[in-house]
């Protein structure tokens, strides 16, 4: 009875959320969190798929998945990724534009892409080679080279902006000069006190002492500057010049509010991490469970979904496997994955379905046979850079069975501190 | 105006040597779509230019006195992260290294900023 009531009560959310982010269709807002990306999940086997889709990433994102006993315990598994760039901003971030962040690759896409995640996982039965008994922690890194170029429906409204701007720096240019051409006398005067600050100083002199003297004159000449900007910035605003310049500041508002930052094109991720087995759930008991490399490239089109591929290396030290004589063996493994994920709709859409399939390799064991992963995936913006997201599917063989492991799982992403 | 600082009417000091000023110009916030023009006295030194302005020089210290340097730059809130705006000038190769932070917090989406800055170049030794 408990779990019908916890049902429905979740049910009664998943409505309430749908219609509050039906209500908020009405507003021009949107959310641009199109993918999770949490690498150290990927490397404890409960990431939405295994391969993610590039993009904006948010400077902070949690996670949280449960598919067990009808939600009826707290989440066992979560991750938890930050974009360093972002959360720490620092002085000299470079150009944060739209135009800097129109580049598709090179230095800065480097800096601004890097994901570090974290992931915990407590397994509630023995699936995967995860012991219920133990805990999993993994933390992971995620590179993007090559992030992808502007769709086309950015670029236009960008270049409209552009032009809009571009008209009224003119006016704006008018603006200025006719003010200081006619400065009341009152300011002028202001402009003689502050030159008269700096009478007799010697700028060619420096010396500690003169630079000491040169900084605090600037202090005094500051106040002024700030009573002057002010009566200036007064005249600016009340100039008759400003009835035009509001005019292309309406238009452009028309197309700003409905600005949506999306990529296309070639896109192209690196990503690693590692993972640890806390047996008996204590921390001072524990071994590497897995460690792994991969790389991600894809191209997205700007309607037809984007195409994604994944190369991936993992070592697996201790692995219990089932060769083809059907007796557990246990021994470190490496395994190499290659996959592909088909992501369906447009690079603007507020939900994304994608179906993937991995195929596994074992590098270091002949006898054993090939295991093969595919996977559904359906995500939902359901509020402001807030995801529902559902997989269904079959995972690589397990311990002990061949038969793969089924995969039914809802899972919610939440991305703070941005929404590109 | 309020929190917001968006006019600049400032002097900068100049010395005697053929050293050359140099000016660099940080636009934000993280997605906003800026343009700028950049202007000393009636010489265009800078047209149309979106984004950051990299570090580039504006003339020699002896050349400089009584010269104005006018700038007029709109940054329109395109991001759906932030309303801050900002525009962050930096002079240096004077007596002085010297910076400007103008800002504004636009009310709505969509909104535009409009930033005025004038900057007298002076040298007290010389009238």
């Amino acid at each position: 009875m408990r779990n019908y009531r916890k049902i429905f009560l979740w049910s009664l959310f998943l409505i309430s959320t749908a219609i509050e982010a039906q209500e908020t269709n009405s507003n021009p807002e949107f959310d641009l969190l199109k993918a999770p990306i949490s690498p150290a999940s990927n490397l404890l086997g409960f990431s939405q798929s295994d391969i993610d889709k590039p993009t904006d990433v948010s400077a902070f994102m949690t996670s949280l998945q449960t598919a067990s006993n009808s939600f009826t315990q707290l989440p066992s598994n979560y991750a938890i990724d930050i974009a360093p760039y972002w959360l720490f901003k620092k002085e000299s971030l470079g150009d944060i534009t739209t135009k800097g962040l129109g580049n598709s690759s090179g230095k800065n896409v480097l800096k601004q892409s890097l994901v570090l995640s974290f992931a915990v996982r407590n397994s509630d039965s023995i699936s995967g080679n995860f012991d219920p008994q133990s805990t999993y922690g993994a933390l992971a890194f995620k590179l993007t080279i090559n992030r992808g170029e502007y769709d086309q429906t950015t670029k236009t409204s960008l270049d409209k902006i552009g032009h809009l701007q571009k008209l009224k720096l003119s006016l704006m240019e008018k603006n200025q000069n006719s003010i200081y051409e006619n400065v009341p006398k009152e300011i002028d005067s202001l402009k003689d006190k502050r030159k008269k600050i700096f009478e007799g100083f010697d700028t060619n002199d420096e010396s500690p002492d003169n630079i000491l003297l040169g900084e605090l004159l600037t202090k005094k000449q500051i106040k002024l500057d700030s009573i002057i900007s002010s009566k200036i910035e007064v005249l600016l605003l009340n100039s008759d010049k400003n009835e035009p310049i509001s005019k292309i500041d309406e238009q452009i508002k028309r197309l700003a509010d409905k600005f949506q930052l999306a990529r296309i094109g070639f896109t192209w991720d690196i990503s690693g991490g590692v993972s640890s087995e806390f047996r008996n759930k204590n921390f001072n008991n524990s071994k590497i469970y897995n460690a792994g490399v991969w790389t991600t490239l894809g191209y997205t089109w700007e309607k037809s979904g984007s195409l994604l591929g994944i190369m991936r290396y993992l070592y697996n030290p201790d692995k219990t496997i089932t060769p083809n004589s059907n007796e557990n063996i246990t021994d470190n493994i490496s395994t190499l994955d290659t996959g592909l994920r088909y992501i369906l709709g447009n690079s603007q859409a507020k939900f994304n379905c994608s179906l993937e399939a991995i195929y596994r390799s074992i590098l270091t064991d002949n006898s054993v046979d090939p295991s093969w992963r595919i996977m559904l995936n359906l995500d939902y913006a359901i509020l402001k850079n807030q995801k529902l997201t559902f997989s269904f599917g079959r995972n690589y063989d397990g311990t002990t069975t061949k038969d793969g492991n089924l995969i039914a799982a809802l899972g919610l992403v939440f991305g703070f501190g941005n929404k590109r | 105006m309020g929190t917001n600082k968006t006019t600049l009417d400032t002097l900068y000091l100049v010395k005697n040597s053929s050293k050359k000023v140099e000016i660099e110009i940080a636009i934000g916030d993280t997605g906003q779509t800026s343009l700028l023009n950049m202007t000393l006295d009636e010489t265009k030194i800078v047209e149309n230019h979106a984004g950051n302005l990299e570090k580039m020089p504006i003339l020699e210290n002896n050349l400089l006195n009584g010269k104005k340097l006018k700038i007029v730059a709109t940054v329109t809130d395109t991001s759906r992260e932030t309303n801050v705006t900002y525009l962050n000038i930096k002079i240096s190769g004077g007596f002085l290294t010297r910076t400007y932070p103008l800002y504004k917090m636009v009310s709505e989406e969509g909104d535009s900023a409009d930033y005025y800055c004038q900057i007298e170049f002076y040298n007290p030794s010389e009238k």
